[in-house]
């Protein structure tokens, strides 16, 4: 979720969070060795076959399947989808940006425990999520039974938005946060120098300058709200993925899904181009910050008013899914039934998240350093495919990958191989934006230092700038892993037979009911990933360098 | 340290690319591991034959099968509904069974041709909340439904295999006509629409849907977990297309490298033991002659069937998602 | 026939950016064990030259070779690591995760790397410091390592691009007689860009005065301050003042007064006069008041003002001892005289 405002010289943000100085200087120099291109262009190739294949396939329609463009119901699908998207990110903006300035600026009580745990629904499936909330709401649900209350049911459009502002909301949170510890406190203090009141300051003063971190994650929101699938499926929204999947599912014939898909994938080209657009001229000020910030005193209305925010948040996208999904283990454990951990899952997302995670920091290295120092034209249209890739709904992905493997691609149909560098190359923007933040901070001359003591550009790569950059691109390789063990419909289509994931075991259990089931490896899934989850908190707190 | 982990990076996936054992029995599976994992761990037990099974929706097993053609891995077909499995027979991909297996199930479950016989059946029902309505309420065909006094109360899932095989049965016996316009009156009458049969249950059991159109084996499931619910299935007693027995297929294709197992593999699901399973575990039908249903269901000789040649409902399938389509449902 | 060849030799370098053109025909020759200093004003192109040369940045066209071997040229591109360059770069570069040592002997062999690391750590005077991380090193420090790390490998020339700019003044001064001791004691050729004149002059045996991309004068200290080519060169090393005169007959006449000249110039000339070059003395009368001095100690500073209104800086030893408003006469010790056009 790295993502940066990959687009050209300008400073990036980037989904860890970091707002970022230009570098020194823009150097031209050198071409970059061949190789370094190689790797670059070789990572995203295996999605660009398959999408311009879908492109082509789609030309190549009957006009039957083409009708489904010009259907009133899918500029109506158009529409209930832009809407959602357009609440979840206005909502997931105010609630990361709120969890970001009160614990980074705040001294709300615990500050250190809810910087952990604000951000946590992030390893949470959104439609574990949707799930947890049906099973929470409703006349019959947790709720109804332990208060005795009369609880509607939470679906829908409501259901939806909630489900989806949760899982993605530490988005922002995290890249605020990490914007707000670089941010120069001078100026906020200025300003109450000045006599402007905490507010003022914060909405003259700080907002601006979270600019570029807040449009970066409201970007990574819409475009995740956009392609979800599962808990719009579960809330029972129609929407555009929905529809796509319905026409995948019900029909023989593929290319009424595969019109649709190239539709969604232009809804997000114009997602992107719009965010491109409105983020201007916006100034980066990126100074670093001579001393930290000085926490706000907080009076007790305030303090109970944050306290109550926080952990409404908590509740609603950790508690409560957990306490769910450790219900339901329990009552299915109780009359009998097999609540046991599928190893085979487990493995199968252990090696699955870690191999695509260590695949995507590799072909992060080549195309940062391609982007950061090498920049021009060509590197830029590099960067800016990781990211569409990146914004591209799974579903349509997998789809194109899957017509296009079994064609050409002969035994890479239904591999691993295949899994793994879709997974890396879906979910690359999250590493290069990471690595970029790093290495945005490596000093060019470092690099020319190592060049003029006699060492090639594979060699100054290998002992100077990959050690410097290890941070960031730690981060980004967590941040894959973390997403890809959430991954569902590419896993669904492009996994090889046999191969199980624990997202696939969740969502299959819950299918058919099975709800003991899917909750024990819901709860393994979320075990395993609260532990890079970890790191990641970690990485964004001390700036390297 | 770096170096190392990329060489073990390569490494394994170049061990993962070429591991497709042929020995290995290749399942295509409309039906979820959840209801067939055990049998199929079973039958590797049993006959020493190693199954790899690749999972999903049915249509879309068949439909990835159609994709690929000559070059499919898979040996063997097995789909939930008839409709699926007639869209891969349709393309000449099956090869014709045995008249050994064929024969152990009545003829009406299984393709005319011989291409897949039927294993085990599921019938559609109405899945309604007792504390709300009695079957009295309920009318004798899917037909009734559409009246304005089931406003919202009705729950479908238009996007699921089982549902559109239903709808492909409506056209063959109703004609496109009136399909498309008993669809329309459903979206008219604003019935709620759900991802899959699973979650209309749960929101009846749950209390927040009156009833809805399923498959009558989701009810006895969350039965067995929760036996406190609230809600029943409620068959209809007209043959019509709502009360249609439809059967799991399972067909050989004609590409398979592993017939000797193939055949082994549909010899065991026809077998008394796998049919029991099929009655106790997963609550359908048994098709197997003698074969007893679960205790909570009318006997399959008491489901009123209306006259379908279940191999001709591949042939309406995709008119089926038109229809749905056209109606507004999806 | 044991002519040496020159550590250096730029011929004709072009680059442009776009629009803007950073090198225009540029052209340099540095002899081996001399100490050049690059200087001119900000823009002018002395780090590009300096990165064409390392070989960070090939140029558009001309050649460079290093201790006679041709490192660019048409066709000919030798990459960085292969020139036996050493830089030194004006934020030091330093690796960050690596040691003192680990720096210096980064561009060493494995066999001698112990040995040269510690030869050059005592050379730059930092011995006993090589477990330390550069961020625990004084700017000063990092700037000796940054320098060790340079002459480690021997390189053929070392180029130092404004080496000095990130210390504080009393820093400055001593490092830049450090530096060049230690230049001198490795025998090294070196290259340093700097826009400081005052550094240029003090550090290096030859000065370059570049200018729009191009050198316009070379010459020792001495030469390029006492006897610059233009008025340019002139004014852009010191402080100077510019008068219009006439020369006739080895004289040369201006409104502040005449001055001798070198026969070869006659008619319309401008003459420069540096500030040192001016005697003040005080008079009652005298032609020009004292509007402001600054008083160094060692020396001072006066701002004058002329009957006419112009002002002129004078530098004056610690005497005469002068106050705002009052009075002096002037004498004018040397001068420089270029034909007006």
């Amino acid at each position: 979720m790295t993502v940066q405002a990959p687009w050209g010289p300008e400073p990036a943000v980037n989904v860890v969070g970091v707002t970022e100085a230009p570098p020194p200087q823009s150097r031209t120099g050198r071409k970059a060795p061949w190789w370094m291109w190689a790797g670059g262009v070789l990572i995203v190739l295996p999605l660009i076959f398959p999408l311009v294949f879908l492109f082509f396939r789609v030309l190549g329609a009957s006009d039957a399947a083409l009708d489904i463009l010009f259907d009133l119901r899918t500029a109506e699908l158009a529409l209930r989808s832009t809407v959602l998207t357009a609440l979840v990110t206005a909502t997931a903006v105010v609630v990361g940006v709120a969890g970001a300035w009160v614990v980074s600026s705040t001294e709300v009580p615990g500050r250190k425990a809810w910087g952990v745990l604000v951000p946590l629904p992030l390893v949470i499936p959104s439609y574990v999520l949707a799930l947890s909330f049906l099973a929470a709401s409703g006349p019959r649900g947790t709720l109804a039974t332990v208060t005795g209350w009369d609880v509607p049911v939470l679906d829908g459009l409501p259901g939806a938005w909630l489900a989806l502002t949760l899982s993605t909301f530490p988005f922002v949170y995290l890249m605020v946060l990490a914007a707000l510890r670089r941010l120069d406190p001078a100026l906020e203090d200025a300003a109450r120098g000045l006599g402007a009141s905490r507010w003022h300051s914060f909405w003259t003063i700080t907002l601006p300058q979270l600019r570029p971190a807040i449009g970066a994650g409201a970007l990574l929101t819409a475009l995740y709200t956009l392609s979800d699938f599962g808990a719009v499926s579960l809330m029972r929204y129609a929407a555009f993925t929905t529809a796509i999947y319905a026409q995948y599912a019900g029909r023989i014939d593929r290319t009424p899904a595969a019109v649709l898909s190239v539709l969604l994938i232009l809804i997000a080209l114009v997602i992107i181009w719009a965010e491109q657009r409105t983020r201007g001229r916006a100034a980066y000020h990126t100074s670093r910050p001579a001393r930290r910030r000085s926490r706000q005193r907080l009076s007790t209305g305030e303090r109970i008013a944050a306290l109550g925010f926080l952990t409404s948040v908590v509740t609603l996208g950790v508690v409560i899914p957990v306490v769910v999904l450790a219900t339901w283990a329990w009552r299915g454990a109780r009359v009998g039934e097999t609540v046991t951990i599928d190893w085979g899952a487990v493995g199968g997302s252990l090696i699955g998240s870690s191999l695509a995670a260590v695949l995507a920091m590799a072909a992060a290295i080549p195309i940062v350093v391609l982007t950061v120092r090498y920049r021009g034209r060509a590197a830029g249209w590099l960067e800016r495919t990781v990211f569409v890739t990146f914004s591209l709904p799974h579903i349509t992905v997998a789809l194109a990958v899957v017509f296009f493997a079994v064609r050409y691609l002969g035994p890479l149909y239904q591999s691993l191989t295949l899994l793994v560098v879709v997974y890396a190359s879906i979910f690359l923007a999250q590493a290069t934006g990471a690595t970029r933040a790093s290495m945005l901070q490596v000093n060019p001359s470092v690099e020319e230092a190592s060049r003029s003591l006699g060492k090639g550009p594979l060699q100054t790569l290998r002992s100077v700038t990959v050690p410097l950059i290890r941070p960031g691109l730690l981060a980004g390789g967590a941040l894959v892993f973390l997403t890809t063990m959430k991954e569902l419909p590419a896993t669904l289509l492009l996994r090889p037979t046999g191969f199980d994931t624990l997202a696939v075991r969740i969502w299959s259990a819950a299918n058919e009911l099975f709800y003991a089931r899917a909750a024990a490896s819901a709860l393994v899934l979320l075990g395993l990933s609260a532990i890079p989850l970890y790191f990641l908190v970690l990485s964004t707190k001390e700036s390297p360098g | 340290m770096r170096r190392f982990g990329l060489i073990a990076l390569i490494v394994a996936l170049a061990v993962s690319a070429c591991s497709t054992d042929s020995d290995t029995l290749t399942v295509y599976s409309g039906r979820s591991e959840e209801l067939i994992g055990p049998l199929i761990q079973q039958f590797e037990e049993e006959s020493g034959i190693d199954v790899a099974v690749r999972y999903g929706g049915s249509t879309e097993i068949a439909a990835t099968l159609l994709e690929e053609g000559d070059r499919s891995p898979a040996d063997v077909v097995f789909t939930q509904d008839p409709a699926s499995i007639g869209a891969v027979a349709l393309e000449g991909m099956l090869d014709r069974l045995p008249d050994d297996l064929l024969s152990r199930v009545p003829e009406r479950f299984s393709d005319t041709d011989g291409l897949w016989v039927g294993v085990s059946g599921r019938v559609r029902t109405i899945v309604y909340d007792t504390t709300l309505l009695t079957p009295a309420d309920l009318p004798a065909t899917e037909d009734g439904l559409i009246g304005s006094e089931w406003q919202g109360l009705v729950g479908i899932a238009p996007a699921n295999g089982s549902f559109l095989a239903f709808v492909a049965a409506k056209i063959l016996l109703d004609g496109e006509v009136a399909t498309l316009a008993w669809l329309e009156g459903m979206a008219a009458n604003g019935s709620p629409a759900y991802s899959n049969n699973s979650s209309i249950v749960s929101a009846v059991a749950d209390g927040q849907l009156d009833s809805g159109l399923v498959n009558h084996y989701y009810l006895l499931r969350r039965l067995k977990e929760q036996p406190q619910t609230s809600a029943a299935n409620y068959f209809f007693p007209e043959p019509t297309a709502g009360s249609l027995v439809m059967p799991a297929g399972v067909g050989i294709l004609r590409t398979t490298d592993n017939r000797e197992a193939a055949e082994t593999f549909v010899a065991f699901l026809l077998s008394e033991r796998s049919q029991q399973y099929f009655a106790s575990e997963t609550f359908e039908y048994p098709l197997l002659p003698g074969v007893p249903a679960n205790n909570g269901l009318p006997p399959i000789g008491d489901v009123p069937t209306p006259e379908v040649d279940l191999s001709e409902l591949a042939t309406v399938l995709d008119l089926a998602t038109d229809l749905v389509t056209q109606a507004g449902l999806l | 026939m044991t002519e040496t060849r020159p550590a250096i030799e730029c011929r004709g370098l072009f680059q442009t950016y776009g629009d803007t053109v950073a090198l225009d025909d540029f052209s340099l020759v540095v002899d081996k064990g001399e100490v050049v200093s690059l200087v001119g004003p900000s823009g002018c192109g002395k780090t590009t030259a300096l990165r064409a040369i390392a070989g960070f940045e090939p140029p558009d066209a001309g050649s460079v070779s290093i201790g006679g071997r041709t490192v660019f040229s048409e066709g000919v591109d030798v990459a960085p690591e292969k020139r036996r360059v050493g830089m030194v770069f004006q934020d030091y570069a330093l690796f960050p995760h690596m040691t003192v040592a680990d720096n210096v002997g980064y561009g060493v062999t494995e066999e001698d790397r112990v040995e040269r690391v510690a030869e050059v750590l005592d050379l730059v005077g930092l011995t006993g410091m090589d477990h330390r991380l550069p961020s625990e090193l004084s700017g000063g420090e990092q700037q000796r390592v940054a320098l060790a790390r340079a002459l480690a490998p021997r390189p053929e020339v070392v180029l130092l691009d404004e080496p000095f700019s990130n210390l504080d003044a009393p820093h400055r001064d001593r490092m830049r007689r450090d530096v060049r001791r230690i230049l001198r004691d490795a025998g090294a050729t070196a290259v340093f860009v700097t826009h400081d004149q005052s550094e240029a002059l003090a550090i290096a045996d030859t000065v370059a005065v570049m200018r729009d991309g191009h050198v316009v004068q070379v010459g020792s200290p001495l030469d390029v301050y006492q006897r610059p080519t233009d008025p340019w060169v002139a004014s852009f090393l010191g402080e100077s003042l510019a008068v219009e005169g006439i020369a006739e007959d080895g004289v040369v006449k201006t409104d502040l007064g005449s001055f001798p000249v070198d026969g070869s110039v006659e008619g319309a000339v401008r003459v420069i006069i540096r500030p040192e070059w001016i005697i003040a003395t005080p008079a009652a009368n005298g032609e020009a008041t004292v509007i402001d001095l600054e008083y160094y100690g060692h020396d001072q500073m006066l701002l004058l003002e002329l009957a006419d209104g112009r002002r002129v800086q004078a530098r004056v030893g610690r005497r005469p001892v002068l106050d705002r408003g009052d009075r002096v006469d002037l004498e004018f010790q040397e001068a420089v005289v270029f034909p007006r056009d």
